[in-house]
This record gives structure tokens, sequence and C-alpha cells, in this order.
């Protein structure tokens, strides 16, 4: 090796070592001390592969090299980690002053600059994963989350269980073993306990917290060679349809003020009344109330008073019939009970009294001086005796009433 | 004493690193330290001292400098069991391999197995089909030591043995 090229490697801080083809070190500077993979290894005559572990494994590039058959003159490897420092290594062949041919591998230590490079890439894989890993786990979530919402298993063509979902178990609060096997009918209430494949099916189940649960249920089926083997079932929670579904019912027989049915579902319960008195041989009757001194307060103490008076009212005549009658609103300041099973007349006449008796027990409390007075205009009808219908029965006791009204002015 | 080297090849972030220092060393850390570059250790065995090439992984801007898996006698092919992308890296980075060494032997290391629950058999059959060479294909976790042995273990006999022949 030349006096120069030592030179120029000392300069440049450049490590060297020289080593022939029976890998046997012949020549190394001083700072190949500070990179020896095995520093006590290192000595001249030793085998390098123990000193630089990089060359173990690459013999046969190694000569390949010295004999010109490799396809470059240089086997580089570059970047290599040794002590939190970065290295190339350079190995190449020379001809010796004795003519022989030997290798000389260069090790160069990258520069400081190529730090921030490094950090820069190791900065960008870190995020680059964080991004991979956190993107994964909020896939996995949403998917968690659609699984606790969505019950679905499988059932074979008798509706045994074969398969269930973690939601399943969760919402039975069951394990796999206690719920496969079973009958879905154990598990889910149905009309029909044929599940027709392609189709839908609303199911009920009671869950841990003794709630009955509503569900839709698609019927999909498992084919092979088109023959159905399996069916899966989907399940999804529509209690709070059902809900609403309810209120939707509710709101539209019912008025909105006072909470009581109005015309529309007292002429339904007048119509079932009907049915069943016609068949069990039984009578009842209706009371049609009208408000008297309505309209002054409006007048007088505003509407909202007016609406507070119709709740008044509503709840005195829901606290004064009995469990089985009906109290209903059918317009502005008009109310209707209907007595269930009752016609004797008698017995009407002595209600009709009480009822009379109930606006001065009961005024308004509007304010701590304010107390607003009410009273009744009443008018009855009875089935059969009256009429069989429940328009000509509302009918004729608007009629009673109004004549009842009428008189009672007369009178005053 | 028979000295070899072996790289680590697979996407970046899959725990290569991770392997090798289990290996090596029996620690782990959670941190992640991305590899720049290659570090290189060394491992003795009964039979064999292993020189272990922990190279950069790959990412999409930077692919796996070939010239680092010259001379290798066999390779660990690390997928992150948890990132679908990386497993489905595993049949190119075999394809490197090959390309460099022809049919040296590889393992497969379907890393971070402690971060699942399950993973399907027929998967795992699915990944001997990519290639004849592969020797041993293993759920490993480095972080719970899990099959790590074993996967350097398989790969180590198996050269080992041939080399022997």
């Amino acid at each position: 090796m030349q006096n120069i090229t030592r030179l120029i490697c000392a300069k440049n801080k450049i490590s060297y070592i020289v080593f022939d083809k029976e890998f046997k070190i012949l020549d190394y500077n001083n700072t190949i001390e500070s990179i020896a993979d095995d520093i006590s290894s290192l000595s001249i005559g030793s085998d390098i592969r123990k000193v630089m572990y990089e060359l173990v494994g690459i013999e046969e590039n190694l000569l390949a090299l010295l004999n010109n058959t490799a396809k470059e003159n240089i086997i580089h490897f570059p970047m290599i980690l040794k002590m939190d420092e970065y290295y190339d290594l350079d190995i190449e062949t020379f001809i010796s002053s004795k003519g022989e041919k030997l290798f000389i591998a260069y090790i160069i230590q990258k520069p400081k600059e190529s730090l921030s490079y490094i950090s820069m890439l190791k900065e960008i894989n870190k995020k680059t994963l964080l991004y991979e890993t956190q993107d994964k786990k909020s896939k996995e979530q949403h998917f968690d989350l659609i699984n606790q919402k969505l019950l679905s298993f499988n059932v074979d063509m008798d509706g045994v269980i074969t398969l269930i979902n973690n939601a399943f178990t969760l919402f039975f609060d069951l394990s796999s073993k206690e719920i496969v096997g079973k009958h879905f009918s154990k598990f889910f209430k149905a009309r029909d306990l044929n599940l027709n494949a392609n189709s839908t099916v609303i199911f009920n189940a009671i869950n841990t917290k003794g709630e009955v649960i509503s569900f839709h249920a698609n019927i999909i089926p498992v084919t092979e060679n088109d023959i159905a083997h399996e069916n899966i079932i989907i399940c999804q929670d529509i209690t709070y349809l059902k809900q609403i579904e309810k209120e939707l019912e509710f709101a539209a027989g019912h008025d909105s003020l006072t909470g009581l049915p109005n015309r529309s579902r007292l002429l339904s319960k007048m119509d079932e009344t009907i049915e069943k008195c016609e068949k069990e041989r039984l009578s009842f009757s209706i009371c049609f109330i009208d408000l008297d001194k309505f309209k002054p307060v409006n007048d007088n103490y505003g509407h909202h008073a007016g609406d507070m008076l119709l709740k008044h009212i509503a709840k005195v005549l829901s606290d004064f019939v009995r469990k089985g009658d009906m109290v209903a609103r059918i317009g502005g300041d008009e109310f209707i009970i209907l007595f269930d099973s009752l016609s004797d007349e008698n017995y009407i006449k002595s209600m009709k009294t009480r009822l009379y008796e109930l606006p001065p027990k009961h005024p308004l409390t509007y304010s701590q001086d304010d107390l607003i007075e009410f009273g009744f205009s009443i008018g009855l009808a009875s089935y059969p005796q009256d009429a069989i219908t429940s328009p000509e029965l509302l009918k004729l006791a608007d009629k009673a009433m109004y004549y009842s009204k009428r008189k009672r002015k007369t009178k005053n | 004493m028979l000295a070899y080297k072996i790289v680590m090849v697979g996407d970046f972030g899959v725990g290569k690193t991770s392997l090798v220092k289990r290996f090596v060393e029996n620690s782990f850390s959670e941190e992640y330290l991305s590899t720049i570059g290659v570090s290189i250790s060394k491992k003795n065995l009964q039979n064999s001292t292993i020189m272990l090439w922990d190279i950069e992984g790959h990412t999409e801007f930077k692919p796996i400098f070939k010239q680092y898996l010259l001379g290798a006698k066999g390779f660990i092919v690390v997928a992150d069991i948890t990132r679908k992308n990386t497993i489905e890296s595993i049949q190119k980075h075999i394809e490197l391999c090959h390309g460099v060494v022809k049919d040296a032997p590889i393992c497969i290391a379907l890393n971070k197995s402690d971060l699942i629950s399950k993973n399907s058999e027929s998967e795992i059959a699915d990944l001997h089909s990519i290639s004849d060479s592969i020797v041993n294909i293993l759920k490993t976790s480095a972080k719970e030591n899990d099959a790590v042995n074993e996967i350097f273990g398989s790969l180590d006999k198996f050269i080992v043995d041939s080399l022997g022949k």
C-alpha cells in the first residue's frame, strides 16, 4: 500500500484494513480499532471476518472481485451502524508493491450532516407507522361498535344456531357454548318460527335488564350448488322505532294539551264497546260535558289560563271516573265520559248529579288570590236504548247537553 | 465453528430489530426506533455463529438496498400480523431475496402475534405456497418472546444441515 494512500486516509479520517485472499489481515490504520466488531481479534495475520462481521458470507463475492469476474470492481455497503455512528464500507482490490493482488476495505464515517437526514427518515417512518396502526385501530373500533349493535347468527335449516357473533353473547350475557346448538326460538320470540330465506322478520328478545328489545332481522341464505343449507340472521335493534311508533300511535289518538283520548280514539272505543255490548247483551252510556263560562276565562286571563283550566278539568274528570271508563276531549271545551257497562237510569242520574257537583268543589287555583270557577252542561245518551251507533249516540248526547244548557240559562 | 449471514427483510415497523434484540440480547423495548441502514449483530449458537443483518425496512419512498442481501445463507422475512399490507409484501420480499441469492432458505415471521387473538391457519398455508424455499412460518412476538428462538433456530438448523451435507 502506497504511503500517499495512507496519508489521504489519515487526512480524511478514513479507516482502512488490508487483507489477502485467505482473509488474513496484512495492514490497517489505528482508527480501525474504534470500529472493529471484535478488537481482541485485530492483529496482523488474523482473520478479518472476526474483526469485521460485514465480511462474513461474502467470501465468494470477494474472490470474484479478486478474479475480475464480479460485475462491479467494488463491494459497497452503505450506512452501517456501529457505536451510534454510520459508516460506508467499500472493498476494492489493488496490486501490492510485491505484485500481489490484495483487498483493501475503506470504512468511511458518514459526516454529521447526514444525521439530520437520518432523523428525518426515522421521524417519517415513526409517523407512518403510527398512522397505519391508528387507522387500523379506528377501523377496528368502528367495526367493534357495529358488532356491538348488530346481532348476527347462523342457523341450520331446522333453526338450530350454529354460529354467533360477539354482540349475541354480550346481549344475552351467555357464553357461546350456552347458545350454539340451541333453537333460535329459545332466545328470540317471533310470530312465525319458519325463517324464510331472503325475507325479514321482527324478533323480540329480553335483554339482561329484563327489557323487551325488538329486532328487525334479515334472513340471508348460505347456498352451495344453489341449495341453501344455512341462514345468516342479522338483527338490528329497532326498539327506538317501536317507541316512536307507539308515540305516534298515542299522538294520533290523544289530545296533545290534556293527554286525554281525542274524538277519533273515543269513537274507536265506543265502536269496540258497542261490539262487546251487542255480543254480551250489555249496555253503556256516554256523558257529553260542555264547559260553562269558558270564554270569559280566555278573555279575562288569557289563553294560557284557558289551557290550564282544560288540563285541570281533564284531571278532575279522570279522577272522578271508574277504572274502565274513558274521559275524552273531543273539542275546545267539550269532554265525553264513556261509562262502561252502565245504563241503569237511576245510577246514571246520580252520576250526573255528582258531575254537576264537581266544579264548585274543584275550582282552578290560578294564583293565591284568584280562583277560576267553571260549570258543566251535561247531556246523556245510552246504548242501546237511545241509539246503536257511536255517531248517533254522540249526536244525542250533544243535543241533550244543549237542552240542558239552554234550560239552565233560562232558569238563571 | 461455522459462521454465516442471515438478513432480516420486511417492511418498516414490522419488528425486525425487536426480533433480533430478543434473539441476541433477550431484551425488548416498546419504543419504535426506525432502523436506517444496517446494524449487524452476532449470535453464537451451539454449532454455528450467525451474523444477523438487521436492515432498513422497505418503505414506499425507499426500497431495500439489495447489496445488503449479498452472501446471505438465509433470510427471515418479517411481517406485522396486524398490518395486512406487510403480509401482502412477503411475496415481493422473497422475490427480492431470491433475486440476490437464488433459492436461499427463508423463514417467515408473522410478528406482533401478541396484538391479535387469532390468525387463520389457512392464511399460513397460503403463504407456504409462495415459494418452495420457505422453511418455516411462525407467528412470533418479540414482546412476549413467543416463537422467537424457534424461528431463528429452524432456519439455523436448515442451513447448518444443508452446509454439512
